[in-house]
């Protein structure tokens, strides 16, 4: 079955795009309140559910950084074969020390 | 492109979700890899209706840190409006997903921000609603 991300409204990727998208916010896994700046997050750190497949590290080799602008942010780079499948698209994240973060997108055929 | 009233995907009465992750209820920070979930411990509830378990009848199984695949089938999926995935099990924290069957048969997800949600739960001691 097909699904998409129903949280604060959808994020659509075009299939086979590359995207840089943002995900967040990593908190301390102790307090559960501590923004981390700091994280370490590499590309076999981002997993990827293609249309409820089984996890993968992302395709692109690039790690996470940090957005400055929002503390515990990251942005992310996913090349064309990370969105090479329609349907469903969830990227969970468990780094060391932060509580695990997730997020579902879209991924279209069609472009938007 | 497609909206929210307008699914992706062909029209399917069976499909696996993932949901996740499973965390410690001690820590609240541990995944747990190794639970067992049973069909009865997998609750729908069908557009507000009272929760019950699933009428499929496999287990979740296991991908990756605390994230479960849970298989769902059409009389899991019959009544369109909201679909509550609700998943309670001993020494993990509760775990939920809200989803959406449309009249296509189609379902599109709430999704759930686990470690939002426990931010919440820490400081907000009388709890907010979302």
């Amino acid at each position: 079955m097909a699904f998409t991300d129903y949280t604060g409204g959808r994020f659509v990727l075009n299939n086979g795009s590359t995207a840089t998208i943002r995900i967040g916010p990593f908190l301390d896994e102790d307090d559960g309140k501590t923004p981390l700046t700091g994280l370490t997050i590499a590309n076999t750190d981002v997993k990827l559910s293609k249309n409820d497949g089984a996890f993968a590290s992302k395709n692109e080799s690039s790690s996470a950084t940090h957005d400055a602008g929002s503390p515990g942010w990251y942005s992310i780079a996913l090349n064309g074969t990370d969105t090479n499948t329609q349907g469903n698209l969830l990227m969970a994240i468990h780094a060391t020390g932060a509580l695990p973060v997730f997020r579902m997108f879209e991924v279209n055929t069609n472009p938007v | 492109m497609a909206g929210m009233t307008e699914p992706l995907g062909s029209v399917e009465t069976s499909g696996s979700v993932k949901i996740g992750p499973f965390l410690s209820s001690n820590d609240g920070k541990t995944p747990l890899t190794g639970l067992t979930i049973t069909q009865a411990d997998i609750q729908l509830s069908k557009n507000n209706g009272a929760f019950a378990q699933k009428n499929e009848s496999s287990s979740a199984t296991h991908d990756t840190d605390g994230w479960y695949d849970v298989e769902l089938n059409g009389t899991d999926i019959s009544n369109t409006g909201r679909l509550v995935v609700m998943v309670d099990v001993p020494t993990a924290l509760p775990v939920w997903q809200k989803f959406e069957v449309t009249l296509s048969g189609t379902i599109v997800p709430q999704v759930w921000n686990q470690s939002f949600r426990r931010m919440t739960r820490m400081t907000s001691p009388k709890g907010v609603t979302f």
